[in-house]
């Protein structure tokens, strides 16, 4: 069968496999209190509440196996490093700040893109969404209203897309000359999408309500030839472009209820896939000689439908103090429709599928002669499965059956050091 | 199914110069770079590594930093594109106690264009072109760094010039006579290079000692293309954005409210590559009525350089207790020696005068607030680059005498004057221990 090309539609690597340890074992449902720094990517509005400034360093690592018709496909494991900045500030006159860093790095690579043609199916639970660094950067104002703590924040995440004018080739050849140069131009934009949370704190109950705008790659290479050989004169152009790393606008409503050492947290995300553009890559060619003229295949655009979907996510945090330690236990579960129908038409092929995590962690007075504050240790396991599914598929062979299973298995470690 | 391929892999080399590299930051652009002996805040990152060892406050410092060209080639003024960015600046001693109290810092230099993370442009080898300028500043720096104190007197610190590199491949199939179906794998993998150096304060004597690597990767494009059957092939290597591994010997000395400041640098130019893709290219007939395949050999452009020294003098005057005057002035001779075959890379000797001045007074509960403001003219000396006719191609030989194309032919000339400036709003506060009663 066609070559599947390996894409975690759903979202960055930290919707999927969780931003730190502490936030993979919640299974990304504590937007209302957010452990440590992990806040810093599930909900910046926490940095101007927070009691210390933190800082998170995470490794994790996600291995896949996803089978289409029965055949397993080869899916390479993921590095994950999470480095994350949490800095509450109490400026004179103007109140309460907090700024916030959250970084999330494939191992060595930066991000990998892949834009597919509309004729392959396209898996969802794909290889190139996971490889994508994400930079998310927030500013938090809080004050408090009687007896309710409340913060805002404002932020962005940050991409890059790939432009430019690619690259220029001038060709003049005569019987006796022959000359040959050429020109690069690669330009990397910067791409944004602004995100925008709230929290508030009223006796055990917290609140949350984070917006996140839809954050896209978008990809066009191009190159072009000025010729001049023998009686040949003219120009020749191509280019290719595409949207890849498309995470959908997202609204995410979250509430954490607390009783003594316990937690509770409770997060509900509506994903807008339906806005997404076309992820399919476009083509386009031109020959202009002078005066004479050629006619050359173009690319034409294949019908796209996904649907708008709703995430489920469930998380207990229980804390045991111990004589100079602090010991956490931490289980959480999400459940994700796919925005892919059963229908044909779409390009992709996908199914609903599921998360659970678990998580320890142990804050430690330990190494108090040289780090006067507790210093958090967190490790996490999270299984994340895919429901076999069937599904038409709109192929360039017409519309096949297709049946898809699979699940992921992540593990990791996390340090939190307060500053 | 007829088949329509076309392959471009692309891996241009993406973090060789910067802003710092050429223009300077933050104060150091006040004494015309002279820094590596007195640097110790985030911008330590590119000067002096070491230096961070010494900052004693938190501080960060959030500012823009922009430039104006004066440059004039062959008569035509050179604008230097995406002339400003965001600059950020970070330190702070991390928290420990015991044997570790105040011996670790980090920090970080960033520097944010508002358009772009990166641009390459890769000029043909023919194109006149100011190498210093062009090109050298385009893209997203970030040095975060580590120091380490482990004497009073000495500190020896690291910092990464972190980028990325991008390589990648676009595949077409022609599925039909009139249709195309396109894909794009394209990679951003992680590069780095390492800047080291080592800061002593004796009494009212600092020295320094910093290296900085050179940072390149060169651009490598192969482009396949197969149109209605027949093949075309191009292959495309370059290297853009240099910036040459440097060497900084450098000392100062306080006379009470006044600090006199010297750095002497060493730039291996010699390694230099010259940005201009080379290529290799096979074009088949693209007329309807067919004809030959053509098979054309890359341009081959050299360009001889060398390594030079910069040498740069620099004055801190604390006016008042919280107001402090800059002042510096640097020469850096031209590494490109006389000659340049067909290319057309023009550049003069550089004479450069800083002016700057910082006010951190405000103080309240235990924060710092304060402004950094400098600016920087840089004078390129004008420099005329003269054609040999004997070292072009006669590219008509039927037309009498020598038909040449070349835009340097018979003599071009540039050089002019540049502007920088620089203005930071400065926020610090001291270590939590020290601070009693603060809550940064």
């Amino acid at each position: 069968m066609t070559p599947v090309l390996l894409a975690l539609l759903f979202g960055a690597a930290p919707d999927q496999l969780g931003f730190s340890a502490a936030g993979a074992a919640t299974a990304g449902a504590a937007v209302a209190e957010p452990a440590g720094a992990s806040g810093a990517y599930y909900n910046p509005a926490h940095a101007a509440l927070a009691a210390d400034a933190a800082a998170v360093v995470g490794y994790g690592r996600a291995l896949r196996q996803v089978t289409l018709d029965g055949a397993r496909q080869s899916l390479a494991p993921v590095d994950l490093v999470s480095l994350g900045l949490s800095i509450p500030a109490r400026l004179p006159v103007l109140g309460r700040f907090g700024l916030s860093f959250a970084v999330t790095m494939p191992g060595s690579r930066i991000l990998v893109t892949d834009v597919v043609p509309a004729g392959r199916p396209r898996l969802l639970f794909d290889a190139n969404r996971l490889e994508c660094t994400t930079i998310d950067v927030g500013l938090a104002y809080a004050r408090t209203v009687g007896d309710i703590e409340l913060a805002v924040a404002t932020g962005a995440a940050v991409l890059t897309d790939a432009a430019g004018n690619g690259t220029t080739f001038y060709f003049r050849r005569s019987d006796a000359y022959a000359q040959a140069d050429a020109a690069v131009e690669v330009e990397l934009p910067v791409a944004m999408a602004p995100t925008v949370a709230a929290l508030g704190r009223a006796g055990d109950w917290s609140f949350a309500a984070v917006f996140r705008a839809a954050l896209e790659m978008d990809v066009q290479i191009g190159t072009s030839a000025e010729m001049t050989i023998g009686p040949f004169a003219g120009d020749l152009q191509a280019a290719v472009s595409g949207t890849d790393f498309y995470t959908p606008a997202r609204l995410v409503l979250g509430a954490t209820w607390r009783h003594v050492d316990l937690s509770l947290h409770l997060a509900a995300e509506y994903q807008r896939w339906r806005a997404a553009p076309p992820l399919t890559a476009t083509w386009r060619t031109r020959v202009e000689p002078e005066g004479v003229p050629v006619v050359l295949p173009q690319s034409t655009p294949v019908p796209q439908r996904l649907d708008d979907v709703v995430v489920g996510r469930l998380a207990v945090e229980q804390r045991w103090p111990l004589r100079d330690q602090v010991l956490t236990l931490r289980a959480g579960g999400f459940y994700a429709p796919t925005p892919v129908g059963r229908d044909a038409w779409a390009v992709f092929v996908d199914s609903d599928h599921f998360g659970v995590g678990l998580g320890l962690g142990l804050d430690s007075t330990a190494l108090a002669m040289v780090l006067p504050r507790p210093l958090s240790l967190d490790l996490h396991l999270l299984y994340v499965g895919l429901r076999d599914h069937r599904q038409t598929f709109a192929g360039v062979a017409g519309e096949v059956p297709i049946r898809i299973a699979g699940r992921l298995w992540s593990g990791g470690l996390g340090l939190t050091l307060r500053l | 199914m007829r088949r329509f391929v076309a392959v471009l892999l692309l891996s241009p080399s993406v973090a060789y110069g910067s802003v710092a590299d050429v223009f300077d930051v933050g104060k150091a652009m006040g004494t015309a770079g002279a820094a590596a002996a007195t640097s110790d805040d985030g911008a330590a990152a590119f000067y002096n590594p070491g230096g961070l060892g010494f900052a004693d406050r938190t501080e960060l410092s959030v500012g823009a930093e922009a430039v104006r060209s004066e440059l004039r080639l062959a008569g035509d003024r050179v604008p230097l594109p995406r002339p400003w960015g965001v600059l950020v600046l970070g330190t702070a001693p991390l928290p420990l106690a015991g044997v570790l109290e105040r011996k670790i810092a980090v920090g970080a230099l960033l520097y944010v264009g508002p358009e772009s993370h990166l641009v390459v442009a890769a000029p043909a080898s023919t194109a006149p072109t100011l190498p210093y300028y062009h090109n050298r500043s385009e893209r997203l720096l970030a040095l975060p760094v580590l120091a380490l104190r482990p004497v009073d007197a000495v500190a020896v610190g690291v910092s990464a010039n972190y980028f990325a590199g991008v390589r990648g491949a676009v595949e077409g199939d022609q599925v039909s006579a009139t249709e195309i179906r396109a894909a794009v794998q394209e990679e951003f993998y992680s590069q780095a290079s390492y800047n080291a150096g080592v800061q002593v304060r004796l009494g009212a004597w600092r020295a320094g000692l910093s290296y900085r690597g050179q940072f390149s990767v060169p651009v490598a494009t192969s482009v396949r293309l197969s149109i209605n059957g027949k093949p075309m092939t191009v292959d495309l290597r370059a290297a853009a954005l240099f910036t040459p591994e440097t060497f900084v010997l450098a000392a100062a000395y306080d006379l009470g409210r006044l600090r006199l400041a010297a750095d002497l640098s060493w730039r291996r130019w010699s390694r230099y590559r010259p940005p201009f893709p080379e290529i290799d290219a096979t074009i088949p007939p693209l007329l309807p009525q067919g004809g030959d395949t053509v098979s054309i050999a890359a341009t081959r452009a050299t360009v001889r350089t060398r390594d030079v020294p910069r040498l740069a003098l620099g004055a801190e005057l604390a006016l008042y207790d919280s107001l402090t005057g800059r002042a510096g002035l640097a020469y850096e001779p031209t590494p490109f020696r006389a000659g340049g075959g067909l290319a057309n890379l023009v550049d003069g000797d550089k004479q450069v005068g800083g002016l700057g001045v910082s006010y951190h007074g405000l103080e309240r509960d235990g924060f710092r607030f304060g402004v950094d403001l400098a600016l920087q003219a840089q004078w390129m000396t004008f420099r005329r680059l003269a054609k040999d006719p004997a070292e072009l191609q006669d590219e008509l030989p039927s037309v009498p005498g020598r038909q040449t194309t070349n835009r340097g032919y018979e003599a071009i000339a540039g050089g002019g004057l540049v502007l920088a400036a620089t203005l930071s709003l400065v926020v610090s506060w001291p270590p939590a221990d020290a601070a009693a009663g603060v809550s940064p």
